[in-house]
């Protein structure tokens, strides 16, 4: 796995360093003061992996997060544990307290290799998706998905011909299956299709004709992927 | 210093000797610059400053066992803490523990030479 790693603090640094070091299926491939410096690095080498700090000078580790449509995994590694919350909205891989130590930073790390290759056994076509409706199962064609509702331990799915399905999933689950491109995590429970979207006012989003609510953090992510004039 | 009073940077070094020189080295580096900069930001009266320099201090210090010190800084850090006078008066101690600490970690790399 490729890794970067951005923190303001040399210590830190050099902290997280030998510990990627140390790691067999790791692969370090920058190392940043700031995120701003990592940007480019990020677009070039596509790393699988942000190793990243949250509270840093230019912008603090989750601004930098909501600028992306499209993020690598991230585990945050922070001195304060406030901020978890909030970053489990954006679905960070991990959250490690400093002073880093080597066998919780190996635990994160694994559970990321883990997801990058559960990732990689998505189903064979990622055009469809098979769902369970009661006993059977449903092929539904990605593109026909135009919004994903959580609903406890249910999500429905709504589709272009009007149809909502309710499966036994959690949202993390669907949101993994369905292209990053073409869908957006707009709210902790909604996730919708963007060339669906048909229009945006201050924080709610009208698709087909449900209106959905956008949370205060996911407005930048949502804004960064449309095609703006 | 003993191994004790360094016992997390040990414990992340695992026998690695050169990493343990690293951090003291990086930490002797940073430790009078992050004292400057709270310092200049008290001086400035610049609260911002103050709490970014002290979160600062207390990462470059982090693998050392110096509480006191690092209560100190978690502090000014705490999202409550809202004045530079009081940040002031917590100076000398910040500068008194901060002395300590270098003189500690100066000699533990001439235990490790």
């Amino acid at each position: 796995m490729k890794c970067i790693i951005i923190d303001d603090n040399e210590v830190a640094r050099a902290a997280v360093k030998h510990c990627v070091e140390k790691t067999p299926f790791l692969t370090l491939s920058g190392v940043f003061t700031n995120p701003v410096e990592a940007l480019d690095a990020i677009k070039a080498d596509k790393p699988d992996l942000l190793l990243l700090d949250v509270e840093m000078p230019e912008m603090s580790g989750i601004d930098f997060i909501k600028t992306f449509h499209d993020i690598p995994q991230v585990i945050l590694i922070t001195s304060k544990k406030e901020y978890a919350a909030e970053a489990f909205d954006f679905n960070v891989t991990d959250y490690i307290i400093k002073p880093v130590e080597y066998p919780r930073f190996l635990k994160a790390v694994t559970k990321a290799k883990d997801m990058q290759e559960s990732l990689k056994q998505e189903v064979p076509n990622s055009n469809e998706l098979f769902i369970k409706v009661t006993n059977k199962f449903v092929r539904l064609s990605v593109k026909d998905i135009t919004l994903v509702e959580a609903l406890a331990d249910y999500v429905h799915i709504y589709t272009v011909d009007k149809q909502r399905y309710t499966v036994l999933s959690t949202m993390k689950a669907i949101e993994d299956k369905l292209p990053a491109k073409d869908f957006v995590r707009v709210h902790r429970s909604y996730i919708v299709r963007i060339d669906k979207i048909r229009e945006i006012e201050d924080h709610t989003i009208v698709i087909g004709d449900k209106h959905v609510p956008v949370s205060r953090n996911m407005k930048d992510p949502l804004m960064n992927a449309l095609n703006k004039l | 210093m003993s191994e004790g009073a360094l016992s997390n940077l040990y414990a992340l070094a695992d026998g690695d000797t050169g990493f343990v020189v690293e951090i003291l080295d990086l930490m002797q580096k940073n430790i009078p610059i992050d004292i400057a900069d709270i310092e200049k930001s008290v001086d400035e009266r610049n609260l911002l400053k103050v709490k970014r320099s002290a979160h600062h201090m207390k990462s470059s210090i982090q693998y050392s066992n110096e509480q006191e010190l690092i209560m100190l800084l978690e502090k000014i850090d705490n999202k409550d803490f809202t004045s530079v006078l009081e940040a002031k008066s917590l100076l000398p101690k910040i500068k008194e523990l901060s002395d300590k600490l270098m003189k500690l970690i100066e000699a533990e790399k001439q235990k490790l030479a």
